[in-house]
């Protein structure tokens, strides 16, 4: 009776090993991982607890890993770049519109980006020209895009990049129309809100609208003749 | 004979083992559906998400948990529900279901407003943002990796998406139910536009072409993700 015993439990072991054998060579044939239901037997309450307790791991990992990244120092122009789900309002149609909704409007450069360890980023502007509210010689512009790991181990850095706002570079000439959400926080205006300078013409940045329907694409004068006369309307 | 009966039994049960474990492994991706055994629901030419199912079916099953509160309830799950009544299942497989209580092999989409820290960098005007966070601690609002979601939350910026009329409230939430379920933004007149309009649900470029996965890349859909290449 022992000894079946002892056959029974070497059979259901080897059942086993079997299982867990077939199991990783099917998984190794379709390069595939194996992924077992991670809320299996938990309860509502369970599975909420562990979901939030999942995200604020995340969040104090992705705090410690920013600081790391950027104390290295970020060439975000070596960086590739990934669209962020982030959805908003239909933007203007018209640059008259823009004018009149923003705060600030200003002519400048890019000298730098700061990370935040909460998601986002300021991007520093020097001010050569503000067309309209009361910019200083420097302006921080607080904008959605924001570094992400770019693989699993986080050892490589990606930007996440709002399409309606996309990034800037240090060294970029730029108009920014920017809203002001309040005293202290300038953000830029979604999808028609940036223009790239290239020489003495206008861009407006990927995804702007107004740069498809005529309303820029011309030369720097022409734009801010163009703006001047929008302001005095 | 007693132990040699034994040595037969034991490569027997190692062989029927090793059988039973290649037939709940994963399947190969991109020729069948989500493996509802709990298989990798990766597929080739799959956005960079996906949700895997742990259904009994192949049917994607989401759980719509709302905790923004102010009456979003009816919107929500008529924003999800959108995605349901639109797929059309041809095979009556591979459909995705929305449930505001449990059923067995669910997926949670939480439904939340944003803190203040939160949408502190978002532009105004910005409505709201879908986060996929994986078992392997990765949250993200981007695509950086393929992933298998194991749960995600969508984001509200209250001030922005209160002033919207119903239809558009709608919108918000069926758009951001694309992005739980794996999409990216289309540039065209449909659901995945990233920019507010009047669609409550997908259209055939949400969902995609028949075969799945065929066509330009933009336009392969949540059918190229969870139904089967047919």
């Amino acid at each position: 009776m022992k000894s079946q015993m002892r056959a029974l439990a070497i059979l259901v072991t080897l059942g086993l090993f079997g299982v867990i054998l077939g199991s990783a060579a099917s998984g190794a044939t379709s390069g595939q991982k194996l992924f077992a239901d991670p809320d299996f037997g938990m309860s509502y309450d369970e599975r909420v607890a562990a979901h939030a307790a999942n995200s604020d791991a995340y969040r104090a990992r992705y705090q410690e890993w920013v600081t790391s990244i950027t104390s290295k120092g970020v060439n975000a122009r070596s960086l590739p770049i990934r669209d962020l789900s982030m959805s908003t309002l239909a933007p203007s149609e018209e640059l008259g519109e823009v004018v009149a909704r923003a705060a600030f409007i200003a002519r400048g450069t890019v000298v730098s980006i700061d990370w935040l360890d909460t998601g986002g980023s300021i991007t520093r502007l020097t001010v050569q020209r503000a067309f309209k509210g009361s910019i200083s010689t420097s302006v921080d512009i607080l904008m959605a895009n924001s570094l992400v790991p770019a693989d699993e181990s986080w050892t490589t850095a990606a930007i996440s990049q709002l399409e309606a706002t996309p990034v800037l570079f240090p060294g970029d000439e730029v108009f920014v129309f920017l809203d002001s959400k309040d005293k202290a926080t300038l953000t830029p205006i979604p999808w028609t809100g940036m223009y790239l300078v290239r020489g003495e013409s206008i861009v407006a940045t990927a995804h702007n609208p107004l740069a498809t329907n005529g309303e820029v694409g011309d030369t720097v004068a022409r734009f801010e003749v163009d703006l001047e006369r929008l302001l005095r309307l | 004979m007693g132990p040699v009966r034994i040595s037969f039994l034991r490569i027997g049960a190692l062989g029927i083992g090793l059988l039973l474990g290649s037939t709940v492994g994963p399947v190969s991706a991109g020729h069948t559906y989500p493996n509802p055994t709990g298989g990798d629901c990766w597929r080739i030419g799959t956005p960079l998400w996906c949700r895997t199912s742990f259904a009994t079916t192949h049917d994607m099953r989401i759980r719509t948990i709302d905790q923004i509160g102010g009456g979003f309830t009816v919107n929500i799950n008529e924003a999800c529900n959108n995605w349901h009544n639109y797929s059309p299942s041809t095979s009556g497989t591979g459909d995705i279901w929305c449930h505001p209580s449990a059923v067995y092999g669910d997926s949670y989409v939480y439904f939340k407003l944003g803190t203040d820290v939160e949408i502190l960098s978002w532009p105004i005007g910005a409505l709201a943002l879908t986060i996929n966070c994986t078992t392997g601690g990765s949250c993200s609002g981007s695509s950086t990796q393929s992933q298998n979601t194991w749960y995600s939350e969508i984001k509200i910026a209250a001030g922005a998406v209160g002033p919207l009329n119903e239809t558009q409230e709608t919108w918000v939430f069926a758009h951001e139910m694309g992005h739980a379920l794996g999409l990216w933004h289309h540039g065209g007149s449909d659901l995945m536009n990233p920019t507010v309009n009047n669609f409550t649900g997908p259209n055939s470029t949400d969902y995609g072409l028949l075969p799945a996965c065929s066509g330009a890349a933009s336009t392969y859909g949540v059918r190229c993700i969870y139904h089967a290449l047919q």
